[in-house]
């Protein structure tokens, strides 16, 4: 059985790739983009990009490589709309801390608990930043698939991380007490 | 020892061997404000590890819409070949069923064509052939802008198509669709692709330069010489729409061709000229091919 395994591997159907991944790039567009709209239109332009290079796609990791488009879309659709927003603001951008996705209506619905507290800080990072600790933190890759994903060296991988847990850290203080007692109790971080 | 900084990160990460980890742990017993910062880094990694588990389910459609891409992707444009034994054609058909996405669009194409097929007498049928075989008149847009979001677009790795397999192209040529037998020396073909349903582009790369070349089966608006130039590149005449950025079109058979680029050097000329031409062909045999292609493909492709 193994032997058969190995020697026929067949790519697998449209229908399986769809069913098993979908759920899981939508989860990491919707913690990119910080709302619903916007990570399903990611999703979408994901999966288009992943239709047509099916053929070139060899057998490996396929995660690894849902998440490279995925993120790499994510922010190349980032840099577009800082551009436009640098265009129509001018110097002005430099005082806002990030080129973070704007504040939609629906927002407001999504801002309830904890989810949502860190969803906005996660939405006020740079769209780099957001996406390495959204790589380490919430999809547990490591360091050194990070730096794959994101095609930068691994000092920029440590430093980014680095720097948007700092940043978290400032935006998520007011949930402090929240933290320590509700949240860190029960999800047994690993003690250092 | 200076403050722990990115440190703190590496030792939550279990990243620091243990000597640097046991130097680390030394001077966290002596500065609170490292030891203040290592908990709270911690207790922010342990609420994104939290809130990995709480994302918002995708919508119920959003599923059915990826699964349908499959179904609404383009249809092969007919085979011009009616001979074409039918497996070959299959063979294109799959290696083409990729979505209408060139542009990233996903919805669905409407098949026309299917409303054709004339059950009457044999006479009736060759009339029917030959008003299909008259193609429609191509006429390349001529504003510039066109052409440069096109040079654009084929430029942007990052959007641009990834390279189609060579048997691809092999299979497209059995088509019947024109690609340079061999590229000119410094030319590599970077992605091939439809645009829409019959409109397929070919983005070339090379001399530090892109290219798009475009195709579709039709007849090229003769009122277009009049708009631009007729020049002879290559030995044959093309109509030159625009020199900055450098467009040029021609008639190759019963495909028009279409090669955009930023400017006439770099070698355009010999891409220019890996690419067949022929006049437009209206005479009656042609017609009735083409017509029966259509019906061909119309009746056992799509």
């Amino acid at each position: 059985m193994t032997q058969t395994q190995e020697a026929a591997w067949t790519a697998p159907s449209w229908e399986e790739i769809v069913r098993e991944h979908s759920a899981r790039v939508y989860r990491l567009a919707y913690r990119l983009t910080g709302n619903r709209a916007d990570a399903e239109d990611l999703v979408q332009e994901t999966f288009v990009r992943v239709f047509r290079s099916l053929h070139t796609y060899t057998p490996g990791t396929f995660e690894g490589w849902l998440h490279r488009i995925t993120t790499n879309l994510f922010l190349d659709g980032a840099r577009r709309r800082a551009r436009v927003r640098m265009e129509l603001m001018g110097e002005d951008t430099d005082r806002y801390p990030s080129a973070s996705f704007e504040e939609t209506p629906e927002r407001a619905y999504e801002h309830l608990n904890l989810d949502d507290d860190v969803q906005r800080a996660l939405d006020e990072l740079a769209p780099e930043y957001r996406a390495a600790v959204v790589l380490a933190d919430i999809e547990g890759l490591s360091y050194e698939e990070i730096a794959v994903t994101l095609g930068i060296k691994l000092g920029t991988v440590r430093s980014r991380i680095h720097r948007a847990r700092a940043r978290l850290r400032v935006s998520l203080a007011h949930r402090r007490p929240e933290l320590s007692t509700e949240h860190l109790a029960t999800t047994g971080a690993p003690v250092v | 020892m200076a403050h722990l900084g990115p440190l703190i990160s590496d030792l939550l990460d279990g990243r620091l061997d243990p000597a640097d980890a046991e130097r680390a742990f030394m001077h966290l017993a002596g500065c609170s404000r490292c030891a203040t910062e290592l908990m709270e880094a911690r207790q922010v990694r342990a609420a994104l590890g939290e809130v990995a588990r709480s994302a918002p389910p995708p919508p119920d459609d959003l599923t059915a819409r990826l699964l349908s891409m499959r179904a609404e992707s383009v249809p092969v444009p007919r085979a011009p070949d009616p001979f074409l034994p039918l497996s070959e054609r299959d063979r294109i058909a799959r290696a083409y069923h990729a979505p209408s996405a060139l542009r990233g669009r996903v919805d669905a194409r409407h098949p026309a064509r299917r409303a054709v097929v004339p059950a009457v007498g044999i006479g009736a049928f060759a009339a029917a052939l030959f008003a299909l075989g008259a193609q429609p008149v191509v006429s390349p847009a001529t504003h510039p802008a066109a052409a440069l979001s096109l040079l654009a677009d084929a430029a942007d790795a990052s959007t641009a198509a990834p390279a189609a397999a060579v048997d691809d192209q092999a299979s497209l040529r059995a088509a019947g669709w024109l690609l340079p037998q061999d590229l000119p020396e410094g030319w590599s073909v970077t992605s091939t692709g439809w645009v829409r349903d019959g409109v397929l582009e070919v983005d070339v790369a090379g001399h530090g330069t892109t290219a798009v070349v475009t195709e579709q089966r039709g007849r090229l608006d003769p009122d277009l010489a009049a708009t631009g130039s007729v020049r002879q590149v290559a030995g044959r005449e093309v109509v030159v729409l625009s020199d900055a950025p450098w467009v040029a079109v021609w008639q190759a058979g019963s495909t028009v061709v279409e090669v955009v680029a930023p400017d006439e050097d770099q070698g355009v000329d010999a891409l220019v000229a890996a690419f067949p031409a022929a006049p437009y062909d209206d005479g009656v045999t042609a017609r009735l091919v083409r017509g029966w292609t259509t019906v061909a493909g119309t009746v056992t492709g799509s």
